[in-house]
């Protein structure tokens, strides 16, 4: 009796099967591809890296050595005070440019559609130039000497030159300073759309109760612009936690470490001394604390946010 | 329509399957008609400039591989021309991906071999060949008595000077040449200099360097009797104090406004830009390619094509302490030859030395003569000499220095890993903490031992 319950259950899954496949084949015939390009160029070289973490890697060979790279990382000064600097540039960057993003795209928002394009399209604008282009820029304009872009402007105001990049002191803000100036694109087009968003009724019930602009800001645009704003906050530590590119043209890590950042430090490992073990060590280290980050942050955060 | 979309999404899937299991270095791209492709990949060491008739250094790549596969019917050549900003790190990645090029250009650096995929050379070499090179060249590309890369020139690392304001703060120009001078005497010229200014008015320097890394700091020390930072036996020798009497004196140039006090921010470009712009008498690191560089520009003045003052250049030796012996300092970049990790064969590896051998034999010897580098090769000085002016002030200084260049410790891989550690983990982190005037010389030196002790313990 069980026997023929069991074959009359597996035909009625079989037949099930094959509806489900005439169904909904086609949905994974299509997504076949992509998966495939996900296995073999996402998947695949991620196990790989994680065994190589494991290992004293050598092109011709290599020699497993436990977890004696991720020891070494977690007794090691540059990789701590890299970590440091990873989450000073995160703290100091992030919040003060969702700020900023939020308060361009709320002078934008009231204007025309015609001048908001403009605006749109003028601080899109970095975002589709080259980020090493960008860097060499801002070299220029943080020449340390008097002759020096930022100097000049400092001293209009009558503050004295500064050396910017070159001193420990200041080299890691100037690295800040240069997301807080430009790169504002894309979260500026974000916060707009989602502005356009929130319904008119809303903002005409607050004037028939003569709540103030700020009054309105705070209890109905803020509020409603949250997902928007989750949205950034957690791309932009992800972000922000990756941070290459200005430290590799600008400082190399300079000076003493002020500016080595988690990533600049893995590139150093892998291409510098070929320690590729190690790297990928430091690459799962820094993976592991971006989504401890980003969980955190969407439990803390998205509780009374509407998607 | 159905149907089709199933077979051309199934095509795909097979296309894609296909190319992801075929390796890049499958037998089809390693012959091209029947021939063995090698490749090379190098840098793009000057332009053409028509002005003076001179060819770009591509053009004179594509000559010697026209020859070599005309010699060689089996063989097909093919290059590429990195950009300097990024082959480097294209090749690093080639290199660790198992799938270098067969040939590569770069100055001596230990790391390719300890990867095993660097081919020494000596096997392809006869007795004839080495004797041309100088030997500092082949002294400069051995470690462990074996040679691995055909250097293509002697690049001597000197300081650059104004002839014009040198001797308008009273130095014999000729005589530096010829004799070399001293910390006081090269102070005492650089202190006159910074007291000047130019045109309108602006401070001149008396010596300016780029302070991204240690290099001239090393110049300094090998003239103030420590050649090495990490001998052969693995002892740090940058631990006592002449390391500290160094950079004390750095120190006074940067207080005594001789140097900017923003050396730390300076990098090469900036520095040549004060130097062309006559804001600094003399200036550290150059070496002979500037001479070159320096005369194209005057012309270039003179035809009206860019603004600005002409300039007398004058090539300098480092100046050494008092009652230390001079000593110069020189490097220079090869061909290197590589094997890949899913080995080609005997055969391949034999062509590409074949190929190295022709692209770096005398004729190459135009590349460094072009550049006005002394060429590696003596049969390629000689060939050349014409365009090497060797008979100037400068030509005779670049000879009176070959005698003289010292090369570097000749570290086994692994040690050289460990002093790169040292060189990047504490001497250019600290030394650029010295430049901004966050550490005193005593610091400094005091922090970067530590770290080169826990290195080399």
């Amino acid at each position: 009796m069980a026997a023929t319950v069991s074959e009359t259950s597996k035909k009625w899954s079989w037949v099930n099967f094959k509806q489900f496949m005439k169904d909904y084949g086609w949905c994974y015939a299509f997504i076949a591809l992509p998966f495939l390009l996900f296995l073999v160029f996402t998947v695949y070289p991620l196990i790989t890296a994680f065994i190589m973490s494991f290992q004293e890697y050598g092109i011709l060979e290599s020699k497993f050595i436990g977890f004696e790279n991720y020891k070494y990382l977690l007794e090691n000064e540059i990789f701590w005070k890299s970590m440091k600097n990873t989450v000073i540039y995160t703290v100091g960057t992030v919040p003060v440019n969702i700020l900023i993003t939020f308060f361009l795209a709320l002078m934008i928002f009231p204007i025309n559609k015609r001048s908001q394009t403009f605006f749109k399209a003028s601080f899109y604008l970095p975002a589709v130039t080259s980020g090493i282009t960008m860097s060499l820029i801002w070299l220029w304009m943080f020449d340390p000497t008097e002759s020096g872009l930022m100097n000049i402007v400092l001293g209009w105001f009558g503050f004295d030159q500064q050396m910017w990049l070159a001193s420990s002191d200041s080299a890691l803000f100037s690295i800040m300073l240069m997301t807080y100036i430009g790169g504002h694109g894309s979260g500026v087009i974000l916060y707009l759309a989602a502005m356009g968003g929130i319904p008119k009724s809303l903002y005409e019930a607050a004037d028939i109760d003569a709540a103030s602009w700020w009054s309105k800001l705070k209890n109905i645009t803020w509020p409603l612009l949250k997902p928007t704003t989750l949205y950034m906050l957690i791309t932009g530590v992800i972000g922000s936690f990756q941070v290459f590119e200005a430290t590799y043209v600008m400082t190399q890590g300079g000076p003493n470490f002020a500016t080595t950042t988690i990533a600049y430090l893995i590139y150093q490992h892998a291409f510098q001394y070929y320690q590729f073990g190690l790297a990928s060590a430091e690459a799962f280290i820094l993976g592991f604390v971006i989504i401890i980050i980003s969980v955190l942050q969407f439990k803390y955060m998205s509780s009374d946010v509407e998607y | 329509m159905k149907k089709l979309l199933v077979i051309f999404l199934s095509m795909l899937l097979i296309v894609s399957a296909t190319a992801c299991s075929k390796e890049s270095s499958g037998d089809s791209k390693d012959k091209k008609n029947g021939k063995d492709v090698i490749t090379i990949w190098t840098y793009p060491h000057y332009r053409e400039n028509a002005e003076i008739n001179q060819k770009s250094y591509e053009q004179h790549l594509q000559e010697l591989i026209a020859e070599v596969e005309k010699e060689n019917k089996d063989i097909k050549v093919e290059y590429e021309i990195l950009s300097w900003e990024e082959g480097d790190k294209k090749f690093d990645i080639a290199l660790n991906s198992g799938n270098p090029p067969d040939i590569f250009f770069s100055t001596m650096k230990p790391k390719y071999i300890k990867t095993g995929l660097a081919v020494p050379l000596d096997d392809y070499i006869d007795a004839e060949d080495r004797k041309d090179l100088e030997q500092f060249a082949i002294d400069n590309f051995s470690i462990d008595g074996k040679l691995w890369a055909i250097s293509q020139w002697i690049s001597i690392h000197t300081w650059g000077g104004n002839k014009a304001l040198l001797e308008a703060a009273g130095a014999d120009v000729a005589k530096i040449q010829k004799d070399g001078w001293t910390w006081q005497e090269f102070y005492e010229i650089s202190e006159k200099i910074s007291k000047m200014t130019t045109k309108d008015g602006k401070k001149i320097y008396g010596f300016a360097t780029q302070g991204k890394n240690e290099e001239t700091f090393t110049h300094l020390m090998r003239n103030n009797g420590v050649p090495k930072s990490v001998t052969e036996d693995g002892e740090f020798k940058w631990d006592g104090e002449e390391a500290v009497e160094t950079l004390s004196f750095v120190k006074k140039m940067m207080d005594n406004g001789v140097m900017p006090k923003e050396t730390a921010g300076l990098d090469e470009q900036k520095v040549i830009d004060m130097f062309t712009a006559g804001e600094t008498g003399i200036f550290g690191r150059t070496g002979p390619y500037q001479v070159r560089f320096n005369d194209n520009r005057n012309k270039e003045i003179d035809a009206g094509k860019i603004e600005g003052e002409k300039i007398d250049f004058a090539l300098l030796p480092f100046p050494h302490n008092e009652g230390v012996k001079e000593v110069a300092t020189g490097g220079g970049g090869g061909m290197w030859l590589f094997k890949q990790k899913k080995y080609k064969g005997d055969k391949h590896t034999e062509n590409a030395a074949k190929v190295l051998k022709h692209i770096t034999g005398t004729k190459s010897s135009i590349t460094a003569a072009t550049l006005f580098i002394p060429p590696a090769r003596k049969s390629g000085q000689e060939m050349y000499k014409d365009l090497l002016q060797l008979n100037t002030d400068n030509g005779q200084f670049i000879k009176r220095t070959l005698d003289y260049v010292v090369p570097g410790a000749k570290l086994d891989p692994e040690l050289a890993q460990k002093q790169d550690q040292i060189l990047n983990d504490g001497i250019r982190p600290k030394f650029q903490g010295f430049l901004a005037g966050e550490l005193s010389p005593e610091e400094t030196v005091e922090q970067w031992t530590q770290v080169a002790e826990s290195v080399l313990k």
